[in-house]
Order: structure tokens, then sequence, then C-alpha cells
């Protein structure tokens, strides 16, 4: 671990979307989840886009689910985070930490 | 779900195109759900759909930027492009600006006159299978007798018809009306397409007198007379003083072959009346061709109708009249010279727009020229050469464009003031406007235009190499040689284009010139005419009571002060509209195998000839004695003299016979005026008293004012007036204007050529100065080399300007010989001036030839000037 690449801003907050809705989510409740948590405008291709990539490495699974049987109800993909998606985000939290320790942005911050 | 709350198509359809495939419908599904399920209950429709297109734009750029490769990523390469390009330009304005002003200009030009000769030339008629519709006897009118037999035996038509132009006086509709209008046979206004908007059109059995009193009106004249009034058919006008019944109206698309016709009535054709079959032609002839008969079949019947007629009336028929039935398409009739003209002035707007592609070639090249650092390193760095001159393409198209667009509004604005653009009567000009087909031009146009510019600073980037540039630490003594050639080969095209351009010019203002001097045989000078149409009502509906009104219009108009002579005639000398008839001389047989001799003719009054300032040659002219039941007299025009007895002087006395055999004698010989345009020759013409044949209602009346106290327009018609303020006074201007309006034509196409040839040789004035300023630029340091070293300012001068004369002179050398080539084909457009007029060949050279060296001298001078001390301190 560690010799791979870093997880981009953007597909962390993805994983972590996706644990946030139970982890089993599809790309709209990824999208409204991520919307509603960081409160910035996200699009529904950017999601699908990093789920897809995120899914290439491994570190997502996902699965079709039949469509429901009322008027309109389509087959929909659902993703699910993976152990090696676990791993990922912990250790990319750890870097961050390590990194965040003995920094003080507070006096620039403006919240 | 409701229709409602669909999602935006054009949105959706975007996605669709631009997502991947694995993404697609996914992506597509859940936003359209998310939007009816939650964005539009919470939001309101407007606001979820500006949500929509916000997901479809931000996700489309999100693959652009971060996706794998793929049509978006080309278009992100072409964004980034173009955004570089943008700041490149923001920083020096100047020459972006230039660019798109100069493409514009060359772009709005040609796409104005191809807009034009789209509209004339190249689109088809607006009448359904128009190219069925043809013209037989083109140049010829036809009796009526003639027609209705044609009409019956002709084969290979699927209809035939013919019209003739009227005019009729509207009464009982408040003001009275002149209104323009064609005598149809039933039949013909359906064979050309149209359907009636209200009513029906006239059938077979209204040519007879008597059922004839039915009209079709025109749109455009049905809602400005009657505004629109929907039960218009079936009601009764008064039109040309008789009850005449509305059957219909004809909708606004529908095209009348003659522009301006406001009305139809049928056309009727008395047989007991002799000028119905012979005498006066006056019918055009219009027929749709059979495409199911055999190809020859409609020329064949007809060519043989008409050597029936030359069998049954060899005197008044000849070979020439057989020849002259051949069937002529409506459109090519339509068009006549103009399509000349203007395939004339198309090349010399694509001339104008190679000049303009060729000069910001040039500054392009001198940009890319300047940035060669810039992009050495880029080299260097690893850019590779194809990307490189891929943005240097881009960069140009880019230019491309906004001139392109630049010049589409340039083209759309002077569309819109379209009378002064195009040329008087150009027919069909309704059909010019920027359609489709225009757009496209205009598109290929700039598309094309930014290619050939663009490619060069684009090759020549690609092939640039870096370690040769880098390693410069002085700037060399001359800039790559290839570059230098290049530019000047530019500039030498520039000039040539200029030169062919000045010399059609040239050409244009020389055959004006010859022929604004043709002898009109009139002095307009001091004349004002009018046309004069006496309204059918009871007052004048008898032939010697419309002689009595305009016996006392000119006895009336005489005494107003400043006026000095008067005059009647109906017609008026340099408008084309002639009405001509055989005649015959009294002991004279006609040879069956020739052309039966044909001559012009109109009544006239009073001082017809001494208004006009035609010279009287012999005998005397139409005098007031000149009554009904006076003897027939006639006075001849010298060509008439010439070719029937022989001479001037032989005609006074003798006898004549017109009008299928009415006898006049011969009392006086005038000379010869010019009855259509300059560029035509005078017909034979004989001249009646009106008080001894009047047969129409309108007359010209001429009125020539004293030298220092001219009359004006306002004190005639309050005389006229004066004796029944119900009499139109028409189209009142001098005879001045209608002698300028017959050269018309020549003179907008010399105007036009001069403006082009103008516009041309600016461009390549900046262009020769251009290159000039470049090369003085990177010469400096040579130069400052050369003053230290002693050489004067002049001689450094002189060099200069003797560099940039090779590419110059050249150009004009080219320009000269392609001029030489192409002039042949404007001969048919000059008048008494050769394709290869001398004069003209070597006045355009010369005169651009100073040009260029002024343009060429101006920087240099600038140059010569530096101090040699400020270059070599410099680098």
């Amino acid at each position: 671990m560690g010799k791979g690449s870093f997880l981009g801003e953007f597909e962390r907050l993805v994983l972590l979307a996706l644990l946030r809705v139970g982890n089993e989510g599809y790309g709209m409740t990824v999208r409204q989840e991520l919307e509603q948590t960081t409160g910035r405008a996200v699009t529904i291709g950017a999601v699908y886009a990093t789920l897809a990539r995120l899914e290439e490495k491994g570190l997502l699974s996902s699965w079709h689910v039949d469509p429901e049987p009322h008027r309109g109800g389509r087959s929909r993909r659902f993703f699910r985070v993976e152990t090696s998606g676990r791993k990922a985000l912990a250790e990319s939290r750890a870097v961050l930490d390590r990194m965040w320790a003995g920094v003080d942005v507070a006096d620039e911050v403006q919240s | 779900m409701s229709v409602a709350n669909r999602p935006p198509r054009l949105a959706a359809g975007l996605l669709r195109r631009m997502l991947p495939n694995r993404h697609r419908d996914d992506v597509l599904a859940e936003l359209e759900n998310e939007y009816q399920a939650d964005v539009v209950p919470a939001r309101g429709e407007f606001s979820a759909r500006v949500w929509y297109w916000r997901q479809a734009l931000g996700s489309v750029l999100w693959h652009a930027r971060h996706g794998r490769r793929g049509p978006l990523q080309s278009l992100e390469c072409l964004l980034q492009d173009v955004r570089f390009a943008w700041r490149g330009y923001a920083r020096a304005p100047g020459l972006g600006l230039l660019s798109i002003a100069t493409i514009g200009l060359g772009v709005g030009v040609s796409t104005t006159v191809f807009s034009v000769l789209n509209g004339v030339v190249l689109r088809p008629l607006p009448y359904p299978d128009s190219h069925e519709l043809v013209r037989l006897w083109n140049n010829w009118n036809l009796s009526k007798g003639v027609v209705e037999e044609l009409m019956v035996q002709a084969d290979g038509f699927q209809a035939l018809h013919g019209r003739l132009n009227a005019r009729a006086t509207l009464t009982g509709q408040g003001e009275p009306a002149e209104l323009f209008g064609a005598e149809i046979t039933p039949g013909y206004l359906s064979m050309l397409g149209a359907v009636p908007l209200a009513g029906r059109f006239p059938v077979v059995g209204e040519t007879v007198p008597g059922e004839s009193d039915v009209v079709v009106l025109a749109e455009a004249t049905w809602r400005r007379l009657f505004g629109g009034d929907t039960d218009v058919v079936g009601r009764t006008i008064e039109l040309g003083g008789v009850s005449t019944t509305v059957v219909g109206v004809a909708p606004a698309e529908f095209r009348p072959v003659v522009r301006g016709v406001e009305y139809w009535k049928p056309m009727t054709i008395d047989p007991d009346d002799f000028s119905d079959y012979q005498g006066v032609a006056q019918v055009t002839v219009i027929g749709r061709l059979d495409p199911s008969a055999p190809a020859d079949a409609a020329r064949v019947s007809v060519t043989q109708y008409a050597e029936g007629v030359r069998e049954r009336s060899p005197r008044a028929f000849g070979e020439s009249w057989v020849d002259a039935s051949a069937q002529v398409s409506l459109h090519r009739v339509l068009v006549g010279d103009n399509r000349a003209t203007l395939w004339t002035v198309m090349g010399a707007a694509a001339f104008v727009l190679l000049t303009a592609c060729a000069n910001v070639a040039n500054l392009l090249l001198a940009r890319a020229s300047r940035r060669r650092r810039e992009i050495a390193i880029r080299l260097g760095m690893g850019a590779s050469s194809g990307r490189l001159a891929r943005q240097l393409l881009t960069e140009s198209v880019a230019l491309g464009a906004l001139g392109g667009a630049a010049g589409v509004g340039l083209a759309a604005a002077l569309l819109a003031f379209g009378e002064v653009v195009l040329p008087a009567g150009l027919p069909l000009s309704e059909a010019v406007r920027l359609d489709t087909r225009v757009l496209s031009f205009a598109l290929l146009a700039t598309f094309l235009t930014s290619l050939l510019f663009g490619i060069g600073p684009a090759l020549r980037a690609a092939r640039l190499d870096p370690q040769r540039y880098l390693r410069e630490s002085a700037p060399s003594f001359s800039r790559s040689r290839e570059s230098a050639r290049v530019n000047r080969l530019i500039v030498a095209a520039e000039i040539a284009m200029a030169v062919v351009l000045a010399i059609g010019a040239g050409l244009m203002l020389r055959s004006l010139g010859e022929l604004n001097a043709v002898d009109t045989g009139l002095r307009a000078d001091g004349v004002t005419t009018m046309r004069i149409r006496l309204p059918a009502n009871s007052r004048y509906a008898e032939e010697p009571d419309r002689a009595q009104a305009f016996r006392a219009i000119t006895e009336r108009l005489a005494t107003v002060p400043g006026v000095a002579s008067v005059g009647a005639g109906t017609f008026l000398p340099l408008q084309s509209g002639l009405v001509t008839a055989v005649y015959g001389v009294d002991g004279v047989e006609y040879p069956e195998n020739q052309p039966p001799p044909n001559a012009a003719f109109q009544m006239v009054m009073a001082d017809y000839f001494d208004t006009l300032g035609i010279p009287v040659l012999a005998g005397r002219t139409i005098a007031r004695s000149d009554v009904a039941d006076a003897p027939n007299v006639g006075v001849i025009n010298r060509t008439f003299a010439e070719d029937a007895f022989g001479g001037v002087g032989e005609a006074v006395g003798k006898k004549a016979t017109m009008f299928g055999g009415v006898e006049f004698e011969v009392v006086g010989v005038v000379g010869d005026t010019l009855q259509q345009d300059p560029q035509s020759e005078a017909w034979a013409e004989a001249f009646f008293s009106f008080q001894q044949g009047p047969w129409w209602p309108s007359m010209y009346v001429l009125v020539r004012g004293a030298p220092d106290a001219m009359p004006t327009a306002a004190s005639l018609r309050e005389a006229i007036w004066e004796l029944d303020p119900q009499v139109p006074i028409l189209d009142i201007r001098p005879m001045t204007e209608v002698v300028r309006s017959a050269t018309a034509q020549p003179r907008y196409l010399a105007l036009l050529l001069s403006g082009f040839g103008a516009v041309a040789l600016a461009l390549g004035a900046i262009g020769v100065y251009g290159l000039m300023s470049f090369a003085v630029n990177e010469r400096t340091y040579e130069f400052g080399i050369k003053a230290a070293l002693g050489a004067t300012r002049r001689r450094i001068l002189q060099q200069a300007v003797a560099d940039a004369l090779p590419p110059a002179v050249g150009g004009l050398i080219v320009g000269c010989l392609v001029a030489a080539g192409l002039s042949r084909t404007m001969q048919g457009m000059l008048f008494g001036v050769a394709a290869h007029d001398l004069v003209t060949f070597a006045a355009a050279p010369a005169i651009l030839f100073v040009v260029a060296l002024l343009a060429s001298y101006l920087p240099a001078r600038k140059a010569a000037r530096v101090d040699p001390k400020q270059l070599t301190g410099a680098e």
C-alpha cells in the first residue's frame, strides 16, 4: 500500500458520500449527498465518471438491480465501497493527519 | 408522466451525444428521475430547467477535462487553443482587428454579390416546375389572332397562353386609382401555378366581348383598395369605366411575370376587329412544355405553324419572324442581360475576397515571424510540431470566423438598403436575400479564406528548426529567405488582382463615357415629362372628346409662365415598350423571302418635335390642321425615310400604308431619336396626328421651359387640374432623368467595379506598405551598419525601394496579362470601347505603380532616418 497514487480529492469525497448513504447507493443518491454535505454544486456526470474510475481501481464494486414493478421503473446500477476502498480512505486520512500536524490555518480561514 | 415535466430536450440531446457510452443511459435516466421527482416540485419548472442545463453542461465539461481520449478531448484542446489565441491577440489587438476587418470586408462584399446572383440567376423561378416554362417569339409580341390560332395548333405543350400589359382607372372607390394590370387568356394563372386566394380565375368563354367584364385582383391591391374585405368576390366595381365583377383574388405568394401587376382580366378577342389578327402586336406568349412529349415536338410544331402563317401572308410575315418563334426559357427571358453582368460582378467580388485573404496572410506571416522565438521555445520544450501547427490553424480559423461573422453582418446591412445596392430595374430582386444557400456560401468563403491565410504560418511553424533560432544571439541580417519570398509573392498577387479590377473598372468607365456621349437625337435639357391618363368616365368616353381634352391640356400648359413649348406623344423616347406595325410603301413590292418592314409608331400633337428639340430634316411636322376629316398624314424619321424611300429627300410627298392598308402621305422627315437605350439603334418610326387616330387615353406630355424660367412641377399640375381635377398626372420628371435612367445599368456596373477596384487598390497598397515596413524593420540593423559606413540616406532609401519594386512590377505585368484574358468576356457589356483598349490597359497599371511606389517609399523613409548609433547599441 502506499506505492499507488493518492486518492484524488473528489474521489475521496465520492467514497465518503457512498459510505454515508449506507454503502449502497447509485448515481443520484451519491450526488445529492455530496451536494448537501459539501454545500457545493455537483454534476451527475462528474459523479458517474468518478464512480467508474474508482471501480476500475478496484475500490468499488457495482451490481444491477432489476426494475421496480411500478411504471417508469428502470434497472439501476448500485455501488458499494470495497475493503480496498475503505483501506484507501483510511490511508488517505492518515496521510492528511500527518500533513496537518503542526499546521495552523485558523487565522486565514474565514468561515 | 406529464409532458410538461419532460426535461429540456436540447440539453438531454447534448448529454446523449457527448457522454461516453457506458455512463450515458444511467446519467440520463437518473437526471430525468431527479428532475421530475425532486427538482421540479421543489423549485418550479423554470428553475428546474436551469438546473438541468447546469447538470448537462457541467457533466460534459467534466468529461472533457478528466475523461480519457474521445471526441471531448479534442474539444478541450480546441478550447485551449482558442483561449491561447485570445490571450495572444488581446495583448496586441491591432493586428487582430485589422485582420477581422479585412476578412469582414471581403466576405461581406462577396456574400452580398452572391446573394444577388443567387436570387436572380441561380434560383429557379418561383413557379412549380419552372424549367418547363418558356416564352415563344422572345423579343417579339404577337397579335391576338395569331395567338388564338397558335394556342389551338401548337403541340408539345401542356399549356400555352398569352398576356399583354394593360392599365385601367378604378373609380367609385374614393380617389380614382390608376391600376397596372394584364389581360390574359384563361388558364394563364393556373399554368403558372397560382391558386386563388378567394373566388376563381377567368375561364374559357370570358374572352368573348361582352362576357369579359370580370377581373381578378392581386392580394396587395385587394388589401389596399378594398381593405381585405372578404366579400369582394362577386362585387361590381368600375374599372376603366366599365362595370366589372370581381371574380377572384390572387395570393401575394404568386409572383406575376411582369412586376407590379395589380389585376388580371380576360383578353377579349373580337374576330370582327382586324387589329386583333394583324396589325398591333402586343401579346406575349408564354407556355409550359409537356415533359412527356418528344423533346423537339414543341419547337417543330410552332415552327410549322409560323411557316403556315408566313405562307398565307408573306407580306406581313417573313423568315426572321419564323426564326424568332424559337422558345426561350422564361427564366432566361426575365433575367436577360443581367446574367452576364452579375457573373462579372461576382468574379470581381471574388477577386476582392482573394485580395483580402492575401492581405491577412501577409499580416499573419509577419506575426508568425515575430513569434518564431516563442514558437522555437515551445518546440524545444517538447510540443509536437503537429500540435503547434494545429494551434496556429485554430487561431486563423477563429480570426476567420469572427471576420466571417462581421462579413455576414455587413452583407445583411447592405441588403437592408437594397435599393441603393441593387441596380434599378433588376428583375427578380425580391428573391435577393440571405437565405440558406447564401449563408452556406458565406460559411464556405470564410472557411476557405481562413485555411488559405492560415495554412502559411501553420506550415512554417511545423517546419521550424528550434535549434537554429535558439542559438541566435544577434538578429540575422535577413530573415529566412523563404519567408521573404513568400511575402513578396503574396504582395505581387495582391497587386495583380488590383490591376485586374482596375482595368475592368476602367473599361466600364470608358464605356459609360461613350454611352453618355451618344446622340439621343433630342435635347433633353429643360424638358419636363409627365404621363397623363384620362379617366375612363363619360367625359372622355368618345375619341373626339379625348382629342379635345389633350388639346385643351397642351394649350393650357402653354400659358403657364416659364413654358416655352408644349408637346405630347404616346411614347417617350429612351424607354422600352415600343409598339410596331408592318408598313408598306405605295408601289413597292417586298420580296417574299425578306423580313417584312416594321416601324414603330406613335400619335403626337402640338409641338412635340419642337419641344424635344428633334430637328426637322425635310417637309413639315404634324400641324393643328391635321384633323380627323383631313387627309391622313404622317411624319417619318430618317431611318424610315432611308429604308423605305432611299433617302431623306425622297420621302416627302410619297404615300405609305400601315395598319393593314390605312394609307397616309409623308409630309415631313425628322431626325432619329433613340427609342430605347443608347446601345440599341434607332428604329424606323412614324408619327401621326393624335387627331387623326387617337387610340389610347394616355399620353406623355412634354414641356420645355424657357432657359431662365423653368416652370415648377406644381405650377404645371395646377394648370392641368384647373381643367379637370380628376385627371391623374403621373411620373413628372425631367427628361434628363429619363435619359440618365437609360444608362442606369452600365453606370451601376461601372460604379460597382470602380468601388471594387478602389477597395482592392487600397488593400494592395496596405499590403505593399506592410511588406515594406516589415522588411525595413528587419533591416534596420543592416541600414544602421551601412549608414555608419558612410552610405547616404538617399542611397539607403533608393536601395530599399528598389528592393520592393520587383514584386510590384511583377504583379502589374501578371495582372495585365490576366486582365487581357478576362476582358474578352466583358466585350458584350462594353460600348464603344474595345476589350483591349490601350488607354485603359496603360493607365490602370500606371496609377497602381505610382501608388505602390508611394507605399514602399513611406516606411523606407522612416527607417532611413534612424540614427545608426541607436541600432548598434541594441541587442
